[in-house]
């Protein structure tokens, strides 16, 4: 059984975040697998122990300072969580939260950067590339990171800052909303990581992603045929 | 110079009146020639904005409709544009060359995000704000901006009128210093009780973040709520309605009838009601003119295809409050059909593709012992298909059309006889054209 932790889901949910949600579920289904979903927010216990993976999805500003205030006891827990190498994976502004500051009000001090308001509002299309993934996808912020040491992507489309953090199996970017319908390629990864987080040995059988593939690869072939 | 800034557009808006040409463009020139001469005009006596995500435009028709059926003169802007030049068109065309308005009453359709502009050379007697909810984010960001926009530029000498069941619309009557009137809708038999899988825009109390207790939703966000800890709660609605049956409901001992069921038209009567009320007509004036209205249901057509019905529903994207009554309209067929989504532009506002609001929607929701297949049409069919697979949808009831025009090539072909159709403007128009040649 896997168990997914869905964090905030009544918070942190601003561009249909809980897309992620759907297709993670259905994909560890298909493998065979018992999925436990729990949806968790401000009035419940969080058990970082218990989980196989964690998400965190997009909020307006308030709310997101609401769920920081919330998580911070937390700190100890996700840090052992990262390092256990168990999968988490932050999307949209969610991912402001495990830095040093969001402009003057302390982050859960897990990565090394900084973010600041910016000015006008980040509204862009964004197309991301390194070495094992390309993903498509879209950005809506209001702050940005100032000075991450390691993006985990070159930004090939859209805003240059654009910062993405990989550590372990800690996964966060930008991008809001979903994802993983959105990117296939990286769902299977997740998927295959999480299942051998548990079982080393596990028998994968074939990923049913056909119209998937076919969306990502649509959209690729349209959109950005230059590009790749 | 103000003066001959009037004359010439008014004969702007005159000639492209006789063109058939509703515009906003008199409003653009007169700015263009005096950036300051939106300050030039004299309002009347009672000033109406009606704002928020969705129901302004059916909201300020029925009041402009009911003032006018009582023998009053009103200014609106129906047939130009809700922001800055489309008010100013109005304007132009209801003053005299002096700016001082001939109207008895100005009835005027604000857009969210232009009511901070806009109420600072206008300002609104009466605010009616009926809902705020998930809309373009790429243009709006979020409904917490939207609220801050205009919850910012409330002043204390406008009349605020709020509806009761949306905790964030309430939340504009927190702090405000001048007078507030709430409509509602009490508990009907479609309510239902909370379920965790419902996406909120607000559910935690704006006052102390203490999780709201919702005692029945209606639809979305809207219900009946309260704070367990504080006491921040829905609020007793000044004109509450009682819904009778799909086409009636009574306010007191006043029965209002619906020409269009949709649900959300309750609330559209009901505050056209209660403002006709607050701003001095009779109890009976008001409700012999609200059931004169004959609602205008151009969001839904129907075409014969042969042996075949198609009715067409525009649906707007990225709203998700309205496609879902989109998908509640088609769950109300009796019968075995085949749906059509699509779209050609996500937005006609802007060039960017968020596919987001795909998964705000709930096609979850869908019938699936109505719905045989579903095509998908236009640019992002495989995107649509892959959110209907996940929303369990058999893929072989997906048929993917990325080109609209062998879409009615398939419809004509298949054996499914009604088709109903949710797809963007841009497309009706396309399909529109083919409909009429094949019936040639």
């Amino acid at each position: 059984m896997i168990t997914i932790a869905h964090l905030y889901y009544d918070l942190l949910n601003l561009y249909g975040e809980n897309g992620n949600i759907i297709v993670l579920k259905r994909t560890l289904k298909e493998q065979g697998i018992k999925v436990n979903l729990k949806l968790l927010s401000l009035e419940d216990d969080f058990n970082f122990n218990e989980y196989d993976f964690v998400y965190i999805g997009t909020g307006t500003e308030n709310n997101q300072l609401i769920a920081l205030n919330h998580l911070k006891k937390y700190t100890k827990d996700i840090k052992k969580y990262i390092e256990e190498k168990k999968v988490f994976l932050a999307t949209g502004n969610s991912i402001e939260m495990f830095g040093k500051s969001i402009d003057n009000i302390k982050g859960l001090n897990i990565f090394k950067y900084n973010v600041e308001s910016l000015s006008n509002r980040l509204v862009t299309e964004t197309l991301l590339k390194n070495d094992n993934f390309t993903l498509i996808g879209f950005q809506n912020q209001s702050k940005n990171i100032i000075n991450n040491p390691e993006p985990w992507f070159t930004v090939l489309k859209g805003d240059q800052l654009n910062t993405s953090i990989n550590y372990n199996n800690f996964y966060g970017t930008y991008l809001i909303g979903p994802l993983l319908v959105r990117n296939p390629h990286f769902l299977e990864f997740l998927v295959k990581q999480t299942i051998i987080n548990k079982n080393k040995s596990f028998k994968f059988k074939k990923f049913n992603l056909k119209l998937d593939y076919l969306a990502y690869n649509n959209f690729l072939n349209t959109f950005y045929k230059d590009l790749q | 110079m103000n003066a001959i800034i009037i004359i010439i557009t008014k004969l702007i808006s005159k000639i492209l009146n006789l063109l058939n040409r509703g515009s906003s463009f008199p409003g653009y020139i007169a700015l263009k020639l005096n950036k300051n001469i939106k300050y030039y005009f004299k309002p009347p006596k009672t000033t109406i904005f009606v704002t928020g995500t969705n129901g302004k435009s059916s909201i300020s028709a029925m009041l402009t409709n009911i003032y006018t059926q009582n023998g009053l003169k009103v200014g609106n802007n129906s047939n130009g544009s809700n922001l800055e030049n489309g008010i100013l068109t109005c304007l132009i065309q209801n003053s005299n060359i002096f700016g001082k308005l001939k109207v008895d009453i100005l009835v005027l359709e604000i857009d969210e995000r232009y009511f901070k502009k806009i109420s600072k050379f206008l300002k609104p007697n009466y605010l009616i704000i009926n809902n705020i909810s998930r809309d373009q984010p790429p243009r709006n960001g979020h409904f917490d901006i939207v609220f801050n926009d205009i919850s910012n530029h409330i002043t204390k000498d406008m009349h605020l009128i709020l509806n009761s069941d949306d905790p964030i619309i309430t939340k504009f009557g927190l702090n405000h210093q001048g007078k507030t009137t709430y409509y509602g809708l009490e508990k009907t038999k479609n309510s239902y009780l909370e379920n965790k899988n419902i996406l909120f825009d607000l559910i935690y109390c704006p006052k102390c973040n203490t999780r709201l207790i919702f005692n029945y939703f209606h639809f979305g966000n809207i219900g009946n709520y309260k704070c367990p800890k504080c006491d921040f709660k829905r609020p007793t609605p000044n004109y509450e309605a009682k819904l009778i049956n799909d086409y009636s409901f009574k306010i007191k001992d006043e029965i209002i009838k619906m020409e269009n069921k949709a649900f959300y038209n309750v609330y559209n009567l009901l505050v056209s009601y209660g403002t006709a009320r607050l701003t001095g007509l009779t109890k009976k004036q008001t409700v012999n003119s609200l059931n004169k209205i004959i609602i205008n249901v151009d969001r839904i057509k129907t075409y014969q295809l042969d042996d075949k019905l198609f009715t067409i529903l525009i649906s707007k994207n990225e709203n998700c409050a309205s496609y879902n009554q989109s998908l509640n309209y088609i769950n109300k067929q009796n019968k075995k059909i085949t749906i059509v989504i699509g779209f050609t532009n996500i937005s006609r506002r802007y060039t960017h593709r968020d596919l987001s609001w795909l998964w705000d929607i709930n096609f979850e929701s869908l019938n699936k012992d109505l719905i045989q297949e579903i095509i998908c049409v236009g640019p992002f069919a495989y995107d649509i298909a892959t959110r209907l697979k996940y929303a369990n949808f058999n893929e072989e009831q997906i048929i993917i059309c990325k080109d609209s025009k062998k879409l009615l090539n398939y419809v004509k072909n298949s054996k499914q006889k009604h088709i109903y159709s949710l797809i963007c403007f841009q497309l009706e128009i396309i399909l529109k054209k083919q409909l009429k040649e094949l019936q040639k």
